[in-house]
């Protein structure tokens, strides 16, 4: 996986984490299980005192010193044991025969041996990980191919040559990778042995607040135990990059292997699905949702669950519509060039996982609107109806165009619905807003594919009327939304500041369509989809702005 | 010089046999080309001769004197080449300069000149994976010509390549043969490649092998063979062999 990669699915699985959590945390309802919001508050709140880190500081200390002497050790001892077959025959049977004896068990032992300070602790990491690394090294030692040794040997190499320059080298990632896969044990031995006969540690902090019945201060030292475990993992990657560069690809592929049996695996394909539905655009749908939440915060009070609903909403709609889209257009998609590389077409996903993940989509997006209300419960049928429909209108009318716009502009009126239980005329503005705006930059994007659309019997205002009256059709909508948006300030009187805000929306509307000539459609592109990201967002800030300064100046 | 006379090699304790009386020799600057069905010996062979593999009866004199192991003047190419993945090519150019103490400043002389004139002075700071199968056979030839060797022992040194690789490494090998007056014995199932590089050409029985027929094939040596009509009937009269049984 390359780091951006990497990052959006550290980012995916925590939002995946804290999603399940919040959801957890509302069924179980009591103070054992704090929501996340409230535990992440309390780990920053820690996280900026002494008494923190020096938690954090010992723990860290005791595994990373156990883990170094652990290596040192089992390294070179794993290197001998896998290259003499004369040591290997004599110690690998009492290796292989207490390897499956879980080491923990020698706790008393040790303790009895070596008192109750850090020594012990260490001690017992440090067996229970030599014993890892010892047989990962050795198993790499026996893989290695028999024809670099003979390579060498015709060369006239010695023992010590051939353990220099092929066992030591071949069998090193085996031992990082030994690393990186026992963390998790490391860590949860560290938990072992910090949970009793000590003070310090972030295990001790964990029992101490559980002791005092302190729930949230528990996920403090749970959030930083994971830290300390992702910190360490991150760490024996980055180090078996940089001393294995050899390695660089195969550490890469081996990733994307071992997904296929772990967690990662899943997470993997959402980020498949996330490019297939383009989660990014969802994102950048979101600001109309809290657009409209600032709206109608003035006539009802807002709180987290009520946001957290919206957002989640938000997303179970957005991807449902996305997933059931590209499904529906799969067969379309694969003979237009420019669609043809999308997942479905290009066959990176199979039709039966878009169906479970548009049923899931629904499902999150149902279930949402039912944590929001029992209204929002049953209107949430209809609004996945007309999302879906939206994809077939293309096959027969010029004013699918329209209809997606109508589809994204339910979006405010939604949100008025979920927190004022009714439905305004004051918020049918932003959807007019919201509507033509979209819908005339559908126009400007299926221009693109004219040619297509006309080959196909396709129905799009550009393939019908042609490109000269498409981009007329797009002027005359985005000039009927700035008129729409302006009008806004009137209606929910807001102050000043939001025109300054519609008139840079303007300008960005008018630069765009200078860009765009009937004879030269290039410029259509990705500077073009992020300048209307900067619009919606433009938009969020707009109303936010002239709702919280209504009244201050 | 090579000289080996009623070779026997048998493994698993005597139930496998895989050279049976096998005689030849190989003069100074000679190179013979050694064919026969996959898995009649041929490997083995070269092991033996490389001073790899022990435990044989017969006679294995190279320049007069019995083998024991390993030899300086004698370099080996492993089949797949056995190119240590860790190492860059030019660390595996200067590995076996290194094991044999060659001080560095002369390391860094012979293997430039000799990634210089094998074309992969660019390539230097590579990983063998990143290379391709003409590439990694000559990061081994430089490897082995680092060695200064007397003898050179291949195995089936481009049976991975494709065609146009395979002929322009071909003519290299003649041109690195002639330059360093090498003895050199290459191990192929091509009759073709056997044809192009053998001045000598040994044709082997099934297993256990036997050697079928020496072959003299003086006119090998220049490129310009390959599309001559005396290279076409003496790669009939090869294959002709080999199907006898
Ligand atoms: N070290 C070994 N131990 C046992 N059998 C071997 C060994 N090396 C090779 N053989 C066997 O000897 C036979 C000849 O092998 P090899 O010399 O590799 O054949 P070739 O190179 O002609 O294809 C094969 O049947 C192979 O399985
Ligand atoms: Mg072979």
């Amino acid at each position: 996986m390359n780091s951006k990669r990497m990052t959006f699915s550290y980012i995916l699985s925590f939002a995946l984490v804290i999603l399940v959590w919040k959801v957890a945390a509302m069924g179980v309802s009591s103070p054992v299980l704090p929501p996340p919001e409230e535990a992440l508050h309390a780990f920053v709140a820690s996280a900026s005192t002494m008494v923190f880190w020096k938690h954090f500081g010992i723990s860290a200390y005791r595994v990373i010193v156990s883990i170094l002497v652990a290596w040192c050790l089992a390294f070179p001892a794993g290197i001998i044991i896998g290259y003499s077959r004369r040591i290997d025959m004599v110690l690998s049977p009492m290796i292989f025969m207490t390897y499956p004896i879980p080491k923990v068990v020698l706790l008393p032992v040790i303790l009895l041996l070596f008192g109750l300070g850090d020594f012990s602790k260490i001690i017992l990491i440090g067996i229970i990980l030599f014993f890892q690394i010892l047989v990962a090294t050795r198993d790499g030692v026996k893989s290695i191919d028999e024809k670099y040794y003979d390579s060498l040997l015709s060369m006239g190499a010695t023992d010590w040559d051939i353990i220099r320059e092929v066992v030591f080298p071949a069998a090193l990632p085996h031992s990082f990778t030994a690393l990186r896969i026992t963390t998790g044990t490391a860590i949860s031995v560290l938990f072992f042995v910090e949970s009793f006969a000590t003070t310090s540690g972030l295990g001790y902090m964990i029992m101490d607040s559980w002791a005092r019945a302190a729930y949230t201060e528990i996920f403090v030292g749970i959030i930083g135990m994971s830290i300390l475990g992702l910190a360490l993992y991150e760490t024996f990657r980055y180090l078996e990059r940089k001393v294995c560069p050899w390695r660089a690809n195969e550490v890469d592929k081996q990733d994307e292997e071992s997904t296929a049996t772990s967690v990662t695996h899943i997470l993997s394909r959402i980020i498949i699905y996330a490019h297939m539905i383009k989660f990014s655009h969802t994102v950048f749908a979101l600001p109309f949702a809290l657009a409209s939440l600032v709206l109608v915060w003035r006539i009802a009070p807002l709180d987290s669950n009520t946001v957290f609903w919206v957002i989640m909403a938000m997303v179970g709609s957005r991807s449902a519509a996305m997933g059931f889209n590209r499904y529906a257009d799969a067969a379309i998609d694969s003979k237009n060039e420019r669609t043809a590389v999308r997942e479905l077409p290009a066959g990176t996903i199979s039709r039966h996982d878009v169906v479970i993940f548009i049923v899931l989509s629904s499902l999150l997006f149902v279930v949402s609107a039912a944590m929001l209300s029992l209204l929002c419960f049953w209107l949430s049928f209809p609004v996945l109806f007309i999302l879906f429909f939206y994809s077939y209108t293309k096959r027969f009318t010029w004013l699918s165009h329209i209809i997606l716009g109508f589809g994204i502009s339910l979006v405010p009126m939604a949100v008025w619905v979920a927190v004022a239980g009714t439905l305004s005329s004051r918020i049918a503005v932003l959807s007019l807003f919201l509507m033509t705006y979209i819908a005339g930059f559908d126009i400007l994007y299926s221009c693109q594919d004219i040619d297509f659309d006309r080959q196909e019997k396709l129905y799009s205002i550009p393939a019908v009327f042609g490109i000269q009256n498409a981009l007329r059709a797009s002027t005359f909508l985005h000039i009927v939304s700035v008129l729409f948006l302006a009008s806004l300030y009137w209606i929910f009187a807001l102050h000043p500041v939001f025109l300054v805000f519609v008139v840079v929306i303007a300008v960005l509307f008018f630069v765009e369509h200078r860009l765009v000539k009937p004879n030269d459609l290039t410029k259509i592109n990705v500077a073009f989809y992020h300048i209307n990201s900067i619009i919606s967002v433009l938009l969020f800030v707009a109303i936010l702005a002239g709702e919280l300064l209504r009244g201050v100046l | 010089m090579i000289h080996v006379e009623s070779l026997h090699k048998e493994f698993d304790s005597g139930s496998l046999q895989v050279l049976n009386d096998v005689n030849f020799s190989v003069d100074d600057g000679e190179s013979m080309a050694i064919i026969g069905p996959s898995g009649c010996g041929k490997t083995t062979l070269l092991y033996i001769l490389a001073g790899l593999t022990g435990h044989v009866t017969g006679t294995v004199m190279v320049d007069g004197n019995s083998l024991k192991g390993p030899s300086r003047d004698t370099a080996f190419i492993l089949q797949d080449f056995g190119l240590l993945p860790w190492k860059t090519v030019w660390q595996n150019v200067c590995l076996g300069m290194k094991l044999r103490g060659v001080s560095r400043k002369d390391q860094q002389i012979t293997a430039e000149s000799l990634l210089e004139g094998l074309g992969l002075a660019g390539h230097r700071g590579y990983y063998p994976t990143r290379l391709s199968g003409g590439e990694k056979q000559r990061v081994a030839i430089a490897r082995a010509l680092a060695l200064k060797p007397k003898i050179l022992l291949m195995d089936e040194p481009f049976s991975s390549l494709d065609t146009f690789s395979r002929e322009k490494l071909q003519n290299t090998l003649l041109e690195i043969r002639k330059l360093n007056q090498l003895t050199m014995i290459i191990v192929t199932h091509s009759i073709e490649e056997a044809v192009f590089l053998g001045n000598k050409i040994m044709v082997m029985s099934q297993r256990p092998a036997q050697v079928k027929a020496i072959v003299a094939n003086p006119k090998a040596g220049h490129p310009s063979y390959r599309s001559e009509d005396t290279f076409f009937a003496m790669c009939r009269k090869i294959r002709e062999m080999m199907e006898e049984t």
